[in-house]
């Protein structure tokens, strides 16, 4: 205790008193390298300086101090002052420095000088590469609309490539894997249901919890620091979990109880809980009165839903479902049923997460301690420019603020991916803009910017990318590490990483709402550059220069500050993040004042928007196709030290979790003739085939699914650490089932059968 | 004079293993040498399976065999409970690892200093670094420590020296926790003074039932485990290590 104070103290008071004694390092030492043959010292003494920044190693986005020493990054800390990472990196944001580091790193601007999908390039000068990038995109501007360019972003810089830039340019086909590939389902049933977004940041009342149901949410594999602790922090507090998951994954070892539920099958369970719940008049009556509309009809929809209907359809016994159903009511409001991130698995995920969040709301839970806090963005204004000549969503990781039910602009071109046709609403999902540079349909897209997307790792179904990528007239590349799809792009840029660069800032939607501060800890490795220079620089050589007034960063950053009484220096006077105060329960909220912008100001629990649109106003249950004999369903999910498939270089990370394993139930592997350490390849449902990945012969999988973790298998790239290891879940991922309500990637649809390694 | 000892939460632990970079960030470990590793465990069968991770670190065993093998003291008992090793003086005879039950120690076979990074002596780079080829690191690491003022804190990072987990003593003597227990995200890391009732560690020995690992040595090693169990034979691990143990 006293040591945990005094530590507090010290951080939070005296950072720049620490590292003093640089000085004091005596001449034996010194001598006694030398005969060690390290050249000593290489650092000038009392030269360590912290700077500010918010890790983007992963897009939880957790505060952090970053020492240096002489110009060198020598270590990352979480920063105390942050609401994220309350002074704790996670694994992966300790390796931020590995990253900075990697040898692989991406050096000088490249032109393309042989064949599209070789590695084939000469190197370049900024200028040449900036001008070639531009004079291909004006052209293709001129020639065909700039609808015709789509702009792929992830990571921080997404806001420059993905919601700045294009729509400067006028181009509405801005994609960001964030939607269609993860969140997409939950923010429109989020939307649909209570007028709003769930946001980067998750809003469970952790601390106040008492009980708390995971539907495939695998924390702890997914090392989302600041969950990771609030969740741990809830049961040391004696809250009580549930795991709902095919898999016993990290989550489910702290369950009280786990359901090892049939994949697919996870709306039959909640529409069954929702039974249980109303049949015996466990819900909140007062609460469903006061803020929602269209209970009478769940009522009636419900009934025939019982437990013993659910039961054969999950696998959960009946009684463990009216179990669950009962201790969840007997905990209300403190009760959760969190909404979850990656929820693109089946195709009827806006119809899954609509009845995830009708659950909560039976339980009262939301706006209410315990259960689901009402999260809120600070107001900062943007930094002036002229309107946009489109208006878009791309959403994103941090989207809630914004709302997703974009119209298109009256007399501009319209996103070309298909909403309104394919699937009805929400912001714009990547995966559907390959198509039309393929058929052309709705028309063409002729041009590609991808900034920090791996379109091998996170787009489903590579064979038509690749497809796609050969029609596409030209392609532009910005990114830190020389990933596969490289080696389709006519210029590559190499950014600096976060540690090198300002950003723009992190402006969270949170309990407590904050913004937060990236600054450069070094300059850049010679010959990279911040994202910001690169969007700046382009969109000058585009005409673009009325978006680009600012001519530093600083003076950018200072002006948006400025709109909140703040500046850069007062932000690091504060430690690096500034907060507000939030609303999150539903008693901050005046008379006449709702929390839920739907048309009725209610929580709509019969959705009449979905009716109107012809789709189910009441979550409904939908039967999923099922693997052919010998083939599992092909699951996948994270490794608490690698994010997506961009860390599997990363020294650090590599060294602990170098490649992922096929997790197979034992006695399915035994029956196969498979032990752990096997080498297998795996061939998915179209006689796709991965890699060689090792057989983690495991009893804590169902017997009908198998599961890799993502992003492994790099082939192609120049990643020598990441090159050919493991497999890729993304490779075997070749269909998709699109949901119709919001365009997610329903990607849980692929089975694979085990060839063994001869 | 404290009694610094450490208490790892088993039942809060998931496994992330942030504890394991925390101390590659802060001690510059060299490649394929892990101070803190967390073991994985499982079993049972489906449905009834337990899954289950043990971090370990150095135990800074009260009893250390490591500490009386050495042959020119280079390994030693500090009075707070640390066992230091003054790499300066260790001559690489590797009598402490063989002597450890825990695995805990590591040999530098290679110079490690070049282990991870760009290679800065690359002309370029050079404008960065004011010409300078750096082995980077803590610059906190190559301080003398303790009242005996020796080096203990890097561990060596030096060819032909053995090296383990510190505590992070250079940590520890400023009054701020060890990287890894700085970092748990979830806490699972506990440290303090042994002696000291009102520490963390003093109030969850008391309340809590714990356990030490190979207790029957009779090491008396200073780190206990509490919410589970050591490994037993119904304990499969679960994946390949790239640790000792
Ligand atoms: S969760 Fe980890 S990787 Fe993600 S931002 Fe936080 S520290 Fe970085
Ligand atoms: S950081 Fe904490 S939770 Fe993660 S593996 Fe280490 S001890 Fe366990």
């Amino acid at each position: 205790m006293k040591l945990t104070r005094r530590e507090f103290l010290r951080r939070g008071g005296a950072l720049a008193g620490m590292w003093t004694g640089l000085s004091q390092l005596g001449e034996p030492v010194l001598a006694f390298l030398r005969t060690r043959g390290a050249r000593w010292p290489w650092y000038r003494p009392d030269e360590v300086r912290i700077t500010y920044n918010y890790c983007d190693m992963c897009m939880w986005r957790c505060g952090m101090l970053v020492y240096t020493v002489n110009g060198r990054v020598v270590k990352v800390e979480g920063n105390p002052k942050d609401p994220k990472s309350r002074g704790r990196l996670c694994g992966r944001g300790q390796a931020a420095v590995a990253h900075l580091y990697d040898p692989d790193r991406l050096r000088k601007p490249l032109i393309r000088t042989g064949e599209r999908g070789t590695w084939s390039f000469r190197e370049a000068t900024w200028e040449e590469a900036l001008d070639r990038a531009a004079e291909a995109l004006t052209r293709l501007r001129d020639q065909y609309g700039p609808e015709s360019v789509a702009w792929f972003a992830h990571t921080t810089g997404d806001f420059w490539f993905g919601d700045y830039l294009p729509l400067a340019f006028g181009s509405p086909n801005v994609g960001k894997p964030a939607t269609g590939l993860c969140l997409t389902p939950r923010e429109v049933a989020a939307q649909l249901t209570f007028g709003r977004g769930v946001g980067g940041h998750e809003p469970v009342d952790w601390e106040n919890t008492r009980y708390i149901v995971l539907i495939g949410n695998h924390i702890g594999e997914n090392a989302h620091n600041t969950v990771m602790q609030d969740f741990a922090r809830a049961l040391a507090q004696g809250a009580k979990l549930v795991v709902v998951d095919p898999r016993y994954s990290t989550a489910a070892m702290k369950a009280h109880r786990w359901l090892p539920i049939k994949p697919g099958t996870d709306t039959a369970l909640l529409l069954a809980w929702m039974n249980v719940l109303i049949t015996e008049g466990l819900y909140d009556r007062e609460y469903i009165e006061k803020y929602t509309v269209g209970f009478e009809r769940l009522a009636e929809h419900i009934r025939p839903f019982t437990p013993e209907w659910a039961a054969p359809i999950t696998e959960i016994p009946a009684e463990v479902i009216r179990e669950v159903a009962r201790e969840m009511a007997a905990h209300r409001p403190q009760v959760v049923i969190p909404p979850g991130r990656h929820v693109v698995w089946y195709g009827n995920d806006t119809q899954r997460m609509r009845a995830l969040f009708i659950l909560n709301v039976l339980l009262g839970n939301v706006g209410r301690r315990g259960g689901l806090y009402l999260p809120r963005a600070p107001a900062l204004d943007p930094y002036p420019h002229p309107p946009f000549p489109v208006e878009v969503a791309a959403g994103g990781c941090g989207a809630a603020a914004v709302g997703i039910r974009i119209p298109d602009t009256p007399g501009h071109p319209p996103r070309a991916d298909g909403v309104g046709s394919k699937f009805a609403t929400g912001p714009v999902v990547i995966q559907e803009l390959i198509e039309p540079m393929i058929t052309g349909q709705p028309y063409p897209i002729r041009g590609l910017v991808v900034y920090g997307v791996n379109l091998f790792h996170s787009i489903p179904n590579v064979p038509r990318t690749i497809e796609a990528l050969k029609r596409l007239e030209f392609v532009l590349a910005i990114d830190v590490l020389p990933q596969e799809h490289l080696a389709w792009a006519d210029i590559v840029l190499p950014e600096a990483t976060f540690l090198e660069r300002y950003d723009e800032l992190w402006v969270a939607s949170h309990r407590i709402p904050y913004i937060a501060l990236r600054e450069p800890a070094v300059e850049p490795l010679p010959d990279t550059r911040p994202g910001w220079w690169i969007a700046r620089e382009l969109g000058l050589r585009l005409g673009l220069a009325d978006y680009f007034q600012w001519s530093s960063i600083e003076e950018y950053l200072n002006t948006r500050l400025m709109s909140v009484g703040l500046s850069l220096d007062r932000l690091r006077e504060a430690g690096g993040v500034f907060t507000w105060p939030g609303k999150p329960y539903l008693e901050d909220y005046g008379e006449g004042e709702t929390p839920f912008p739907t048309p009725s100001g209610k929580i709509e629990i019969y959705s009449e928007a979905l009716a109107r649109a012809g789709f189910d106003p009441l979550p409904v249950y939908e039967p999923v196709e099922e693997p052919p004999p010998g083939y599992f369903r092909l699951l996948y999910g994270r490794h608490p030290l690698h994010t997506f498939g961009k860390t599997q270089n990363n020294p650090w990370l590599a060294e602990v979790y170098p490649e992922n394993e096929v997790w197979v139930n034992d006695e399915a592997a035994a029956a196969l003739g498979l032990k752990n350490g096997d080498l297998v390849l795996l061939e998915n449902q179209d006689g796709v085939r991965s890699g060689p990945v090792r057989v983690r012969a495991t009893p804590r999988i169902r017997k009908d699914a198998v599961y890799l973790v993502h992003g492994f298998g790099h082939r192609g790239s120049r990643l020598s650490r990441a090159e050919g290891r493991g497999a890729s879940d993304n490779l075997l991922i070749t269909r998709y089932r699109l949901d119709p309500i919001s365009g997610g990637a329903g990607m849980r649809v692929n089975f694979v059968r085990l060839i063994q390694e001869v | 004079m404290p009694r610094y000892g450490m208490v790892i939460d088993l039942s809060r632990c998931m496994g992330c293993r942030a504890c394991m970079e925390a101390c590659k960030v802060e001690n510059n470990t060299p490649q394929a040498i892990f101070w803190m590793y967390v073991f994985r465990f499982e079993e049972g069968e489906f449905p009834n399976v337990r899954q289950w991770f043990m971090p370990r670190p150095c135990m800074h065993c009260d009893n250390a065999p490591c500490v009386k093998v050495c042959p020119v003291g280079a390994r030693y008992k500090r009075e707070d409970g640390l066992v230091a090793t003054d790499w300066e003086r260790c001559i690489g005879c590797r009598y402490c690892e063989v002597a450890c039950p825990y695995g805990v120690n590591y040999f530098n076979w290679k110079r490690p200093d070049r282990n991870y990074y760009l290679d800065w002596g690359v002309p370029e780079l050079r404008s960065i670094t004011s010409g300078a080829v750096p082995p980077y690191r803590n610059p906190d690491l190559d301080q003398p420590y303790g009242e005996e003022k020796r080096r203990i804190a890097g561990g060596g990072h030096v060819k032909g020296v053995i090296e383990k987990c510190t505590f992070c003593v250079h940590r520890v003597e400023k009054g701020k926790l060890p990287a890894c227990v700085a970092n748990c995200p979830v806490q699972a890391l506990l440290f303090g003074d042994l002696d000291d009732p009102e520490s963390v560690v003093s109030r969850v020995l008391r309340q809590k039932p714990h356990f030490r690992l190979l207790e029957e040595l009779g090491t008396e090693p200073r780190v206990f485990y509490v919410g589970g169990k050591p490994p037993g034979p119904e304990t499969r691990q679960i994946e390949p290590v790239r640790a000792r143990m």
